[in-house]
This record gives C-alpha cells, structure tokens and sequence, in this order.
C-alpha cells in the first residue's frame, strides 16, 4: 500500500493547482504513516490557509513556503482507539517534524558547497529511517559533527525542567546540568545565534568553570529552537590543542545536526507518550475488571415499585470504591457505597473486604433475630465497624460509606452515613433536592464510633443519588471540580428520567465538564427511583410476570387501540400480545412470579406500535421452526403468531439490560 | 375455566363458561377435563361464550383431541366466536378440528356418521 496515495487525500481542487509546497507536506505526512505501525488507522487530509481563514478543528498550521501556509489533519478509521486530542497532538508531532525537515533541506541546500557536510546528513537521514535507539542516533549525529576526530569533544545539551542536561556526547564525560542563563551558554541562549570562539583566554573570560568546555582553546556553540517549542538545547563542539578553529560552514553544518537532534527526541516524546497511553490503557482495563468482579455489585432485577442502576468508571489507578445491593423478599432494597481511601490494589483488596464484613453483619445480625426480622441499618453498621474498624485504624486506612434502606411500600428511607459525601435525595412533591447527611466518622478513624441511622419520607417518583467523591472532585482543564452543586442540578434537571438514564445524563455532563482532563479518581454512583405507583400514562402499563395479568394488559391494549379495539384488527393485536407476553414469563422469567413486564403503546396514523420491555436478562423469544400443523404437538404455535401477526418484531436490549421488544402491525387491512 | 356437561343421544356436550381461554386457565382446564375425555367418548365442546383463546389454550383442546382419538372417541367444536375461529386457522386448525357453526349441526353430524 502507498499511503501517499491510498491515505491522504488532497483537496477537491484542480490537482494541477495545488502548489508543489502543499504537495510536499501531504507527501511528508504519507511517509509518515507508511513508517508507522499504526499508519492503516489513519489519514490525513491537507489544504492551503487562506490569509484571515481559520484553521479546521484539530488541524495544524504549517509554513510550506514563504508566505505559504497550509494545514493538514489527521483523522482515524477507529475514533474509538484514537480521541481527537491524540490525533491532533500526533498532527502537531509531525507538523513539526515536517517544518524541521523544511529547516534541514534549505540548510542543506546551503551546505552543497561542501559535499564532505552534505554527505555526513544524507547517512543521518537514511539513519534516521532505520529503527536505531534514540540515544545511539544522537550519538552518532555527535560523531558526524567531530568527523570522529578524537582531539574534538562534542556534546548535546537539552533544555528539562528549566535546566539544561547532557543528552550525549562524544570524547567527553559530563553529567551536571547548566543554568541556561548563566556564562556562554546565557549569551548563546539570549542571542539566539551560534558562537565561535578562538583562543583560551577569550573562552575563559565569557564562560564559566562549571562549563564542561571550560580551559578549550577553539568552541562552536549551536542553539538548537524548535517551532512549537522554543528553545530546544545547544550542540557544543571544542578543542583543546590550539588547531585552527571551526568556520562558518561547520557552524551550519552544526545547525542542521541540531535540527535533526531536536526531530529525534522529540519523535522518541511522541512515541513514549503513545506506549505511555497504551500501558495506561491496559492498566484502566485491569482495573475495571477488578472493580466490575470484586467491588461493584449487580443491580437486582428492579421491581414494579423500584428502580436502580449503578455506574462505575474506573480512573487511571484502581481505587477502592465498592458498590452493593441486597434485596429483601418484601421490595426493600439495602444498597451499599464505599471508597477506601487510597488507591492502587491495596485500596481495592480493603474495599472488598469492607464490603465482606458489613455482608457478615448483615447475615450475624439476621440470625439474632427472630425470623421475618430484619436488622437496622445502624445496627448492620455498628457491628462491621466492631469487626474492621481497629484494623482499620491499625493499617491507618480509613473507609467512607454510606448504608441505605429503601423501602418503597412503607415509602421509607434509611440511612447510615459514615463520612461519606452526602445523598441526594429528588423529591418528585416539592421538585427540590436535599441532601442528605449524618454526622458519623469513616470507618477506621476513632475505634469504637457509634452510628446512628437518619430516616426520610419517601414519595413516588423521588430519586435517590448515592456517589463517590470522584464524581463531585473531577476536574476541567482550568481544575476547577464539578462539585456537589452541579450534580445536585443535573439531578434535578433530569429527574424525569429512569435511573440509569439519569446515570447515564451524568456521565455525559461531567464528561463534558472535564473535556480533556482525565478523571482522577474513580467515578461511582448509584441512582434509585420510587416508581409512581398507580399512575401509569395512558400509553403504558405495567404487569406482573403471572399468566393472571394476561386480562389486565388485554384491556389496557384495548383502551389503546380505542375504534378499533373491536375490530378483527383488535383481535389479532390481543392474541399476539398475549402470545408476547407468555414468552416473558416463561422463557423470560421461567414463570417466577412478581418481576415487571411494561408495555407501551406509541401508535401513529399508520400503524399499531407497542413496546414490551423485561428485565429478565439474555433471552430471546426462541427462533423455534415451524409449528406442526397437523395436530400431533399442543405448543409451538406461540412464535409463529406473533410473527405472523406482526409485521415487524424487533428485539434489542438497553444500556441497563432490559429487553426491549418492538413490535409493530400497520392499520391498513 | 368451568364447564357444563350434558348428554344429548350419547353424545357429551361440554359447554364452556367463561370469556377466556389462555395461559392463565388452559393448565386447569386440561386438568377439569380428564373425568370427561373417557375412552371412545363422543364429545361436542361449545364455545359460545369464549371470547379470547391463545395458543395455550389451543394446546389445551389439542391435547384433549388427540386423547379421545387415541381411544376411538371423538372431539367436535361448534358456536366459535370470530376472534377465535381467527386464531385457529391462522394456526390451521380448523383443518384439524371439525368445527361446526351450531350445537344441532354438531349433534346431528354425529348421528349422521352412526
């Protein structure tokens, strides 16, 4: 594959047109992903800027020729591997390699007088191909500029942290780093030109004795700039002997040494920075697999009267933040929130260790009581923390909670608050949001702590937001955090949603927040929502999963069907709806009697359109084969009347693993 | 679902009593049935006041079917509602069952094969 052609793509003008100096970037940038491994994801398209137009979004701007200047930009055939900020910072990588190379060929056409130079650049650029280490490219464009003379001393300094440090050298060792500010170095780097220097004495009264070519009696010092960013470092190269010193030709010679220093390590940067993201990304993978299978525990299946939904990012270190829920027989549902403060295995290990203990308590504490009993929040709590709190303390690790019961028949809520950021609580009668907040300690910070439980009404349609400080502390660019304010507004923004719709709204939200800012810390959260009871829209209805809510749902589907619920087409839609509806519960949730099946009606003039949503996990109405017609066999006629009843049946499932059935018959006879 | 049983010239007559027959009363009503499904019994079930059959429901009268056949007796259906006449032939079943339009049409095709 020729990437110059098959990959970059010149712009719909006359080709005839596009000016040489723009044909020679999208080339440059063609060989560059020809030499890279990952140059088939990519490709780049390219264009001149016309005087006061803008530059497109995440391209860079490079001067082509005098008074030229065009802009080129990469794009990814997988955006998933590649965000916008990578590319455009690769662009940017290569926009300077490009104009660096642009640098090299007019020093280079300068140079030809001296075929000896010309030569020593040509090998470099055929080395720079090859796939040497960095360092020994370095070193051998140092061994270039001393003509691997040994009464010659050569060194490469680059700027770092605000000094400038030995980056390779020849016939030398040296290893402090230098005040660019100070001696020959200062005077090279404010003037922004090279020097020659002749003669001991002369040397000796501009630089300092630190300088690794103090006592010399010939010295060429080179600065090395760089486009995007400035100063990049100097080349250096001496001698001791008293021999004639090094002439102009040299000094470029130098320059175009530099130049091709500065396009090495900077490519090296580009390329430790990619594997730098590459290692990050299999250690965010390591860690959300620890998290999703120790720490972070399933929702259970939600219930006609409750709904929940969890969400866990994990950040760039694995953290220690914990999620679980048990369900009582009766609807109540306890969730628990943790994050162990710290970070890194340690943090997850106590994280599922916590989470082991207050499960213990749970289950101690049920078996004191007498049967039906369930034990208190507070006292579920009180006896983990008699359990792990001393250790806690001992390890000097502590562990924020927070322990919730929802009751949702006795529209109750319970709560136990151990230090951790305050619950949300939407309240669907007064639209405001209060947060909810006890005055216990972490676990681990005072032996011994009591904790007292708080209680709140709860009323249909309130939510419940319970999170980790990750998802108040992320930050934007400019670090400023996202805040419990912020949270407590989207909350109440998106309080119409279902639960993890709002999750889902939140993590859109701070995702744009934070733009380019990775997140810190681990981003967990929980949503609850206490269904409306009752008052079910008119284009929806909500049944059990019992064969006896067959005729409840037949006389919603007639109330939506209005003229025609009569009809023969009425008929049909009742029968296969009822045909849908067994499946759920039999093949969905083996007949298990009390899990939800909601069914909504969007009809328009056209046709007939019902949506049937379970939560039953992974099925699908079986593709059984065609019934037998011939009355040997009772079943099996199930699949082939919805199908031959409906025009389309189409299953997909959500985000939150509901199945969600559409089903859909046209009005015409 | 309950039922009637009346005879008419050796043949049983099965009316059934309610609007439904589907997933939530065909198990029962299979179950109902044994006493009548004897061997060689000649049977007419009326369906007059079944509003609403789904495919387990079927099954349920399918099931029945087969046993009487399988002892010689027999199984007609008569008084069907639209909704379910619908449904069995969109199962082909009406080429299955014999389905008449009246309970006398049913009886007399019995005294008409005798």
């Amino acid at each position: 594959m020729n990437p110059a052609e098959s990959c970059t793509t010149i712009p719909k003008e006359d080709p005839k047109t596009v000016p040489p100096a723009l044909s020679k970037l999208v080339e440059f940038f063609g060989q560059r992903l020809a030499s890279e491994p990952f140059g088939r994801d990519l490709s780049v398209s390219a264009g001149l800027l016309p005087a006061g137009g803008s530059l497109p979004e995440g391209a860079v701007c490079v001067d082509v020729a005098e008074g030229c200047r065009a802009w080129a930009r990469l794009s990814s055939l997988r955006p998933e591997c590649w965000p916008a900020g990578a590319l455009a910072a690769l662009a940017r990588g290569w926009g300077e390699a490009y104009a660096s190379n642009e640098r090299e060929i007019l020093l280079m056409e300068e140079l030809a007088v001296d075929w000896e130079s010309l030569q020593a650049l040509y090998d470099l650029s055929a080395d720079l191909q090859s796939a040497l280490r960095p360092q020994e490219m370095l070193k051998r464009i140092l061994g270039r500029a001393i003509s691997n003379e040994p009464a010659l001393r050569a060194v490469l300094l680059v700027v770092r942290d605000g000094v400038l440090g030995p980056r390779a050298m020849q016939n030398l060792d040296f290893c402090a780093d230098l005040d660019p500010a100070v001696g020959l170095i200062g005077q090279c780097v404010s003037e922004q030109r090279s020097l020659v220097l002749q003669g001991h004495d002369q040397i000796a009264a501009a630089g300092t004795p630190n300088e690794p070519w103090n006592g010399s009696t010939s010295l060429a010092l080179v600065p090395i700039t760089t486009a995007a960013r400035g100063l990049f470092g100097l080349i250096a190269v001496w001698r001791y002997d008293g021999a004639p010193g090094f002439n102009s030709y040299f000094v470029r010679l130098l320059e175009a040494l530099g130049q091709q220093a500065a396009l090495i390590v900077e490519s090296d940067r580009l390329n430790r920075t990619l594997l730098e993201s590459e290692r990050l990304r299999q250690e965010i993978f390591i860690g959300s697999l620890i998290q999703q299978l120790l720490l972070i525990g399933a929702p259970p299946a939600a219930s006609v009267r409750l709904e929940v939904a969890n969400l866990a990012l994990p950040s760039q270190t694995v953290d220690g933040d914990f999620i679980d829920m048990f369900a009582h027989p009766d609807g109540t549902l306890d969730v628990l929130i943790g994050d162990v403060m710290g970070k890194g295995i340690p943090a997850a290990l106590l994280g599922a260790a916590t989470k082991t203990h207050i499960l213990r308590a749970l289950a101690e504490k049920s078996l004191e009581l007498s049967s039906g009993e369930t034990p208190s929040p507070e006292d579920i709590i009180n006896c983990a923390s008699d359990a792990i709190g001393t250790d806690l303390v001992t390890l000097e690790r502590f562990v924020t909670l927070c322990y919730a019961r929802v009751d949702p028949t006795a529209r109750r809520l319970t709560l136990v608050d151990c230090g951790h950021p305050s619950t949300l609580h939407y309240c669907a009668q007064t639209g405001e949001v209060v947060p909810l907040r006890g005055d216990g300690l972490p676990f681990g910070v005072l032996p011994g702590e009591r904790y007292i439980q708080i209680e709140a009404a709860l009323e249909p349609g309130d939510m419940l937001l319970l999170y980790s400080d990750g998802v108040t502390e992320a930050k934007n660019p400019q670090k400023e955090l996202y805040g419990e304010e912020r949270l407590t507004a989207t909350l109440r923004i998106c309080s119409h949603l279902s639960a993890a719709g709002l999750l889902s709204e939140i993590r859109n939200r701070v995702m744009e927040f934070c733009g380019d800012e990775p997140l810190g810390d681990d981003f967990t959260c929980l949503a609850l929502k206490i269904r409306p009871d009752h008052a079910e829209p008119a284009g929806e209805v909500t049944i059990l999963s019992s064969y006896s809510d067959l005729e409840k749902m037949r006389h919603w589907a007639s109330s939506t069907l209005e003229g025609d619920a009569a009809s023969e087409l009425g008929d049909e839609i009742k029968l296969g709806l009822t045909e849908v509806i067994v499946n759920v519960i039999r093949h969905g949730y083996h007949e298990e009697p009390g899990h939800p099946i909601q069914i909504r009606a969007e009809h328009d003039a056209k046709s007939l359109v019902f949506y049937v949503e379970d939560w039953a996990g992974e099925w699908a109405m079986a593709s059984i084969p065609e019934p037998i017609f011939t009355g040997e066999q009772d079943g099996g006629f199930g699949v082939f009347i919805v199908r031959s009843i409906f025009e389309d049946v189409i299953l997909n499932r959500s985000e939150d693993g509901r199945n969600i059935l559409r089903l859909s018959k046209s009005r015409k006879k | 679902m309950d039922f009637t049983t009346e005879t008419v010239n050796g043949v049983t007559v099965v009316t059934l009593q309610g609007e439904t027959l589907d997933a939530s009363n065909a198990k029962a009503l299979k179950t109902d049935l044994v006493p009548v499904l004897a061997p060689g019994a000649k049977l007419v079930f009326d369906m007059k006041g079944v509003r609403f059959v789904d495919s387990s429901g079927l099954g349920a009268l399918l099931s029945c079917l087969r046993q009487v056949h399988s002892s010689g007796g027999d199984l007609k259906l008569c008084e069907m509602g639209k909704a379910v006449r619908a449904l069995f032939e969109l199962v082909r079943m009406h080429r299955i069952f014999e389905i008449y339009n009246s309970r006398d049409e049913a009886l007399r095709s019995y005294s008409a094969g005798a």
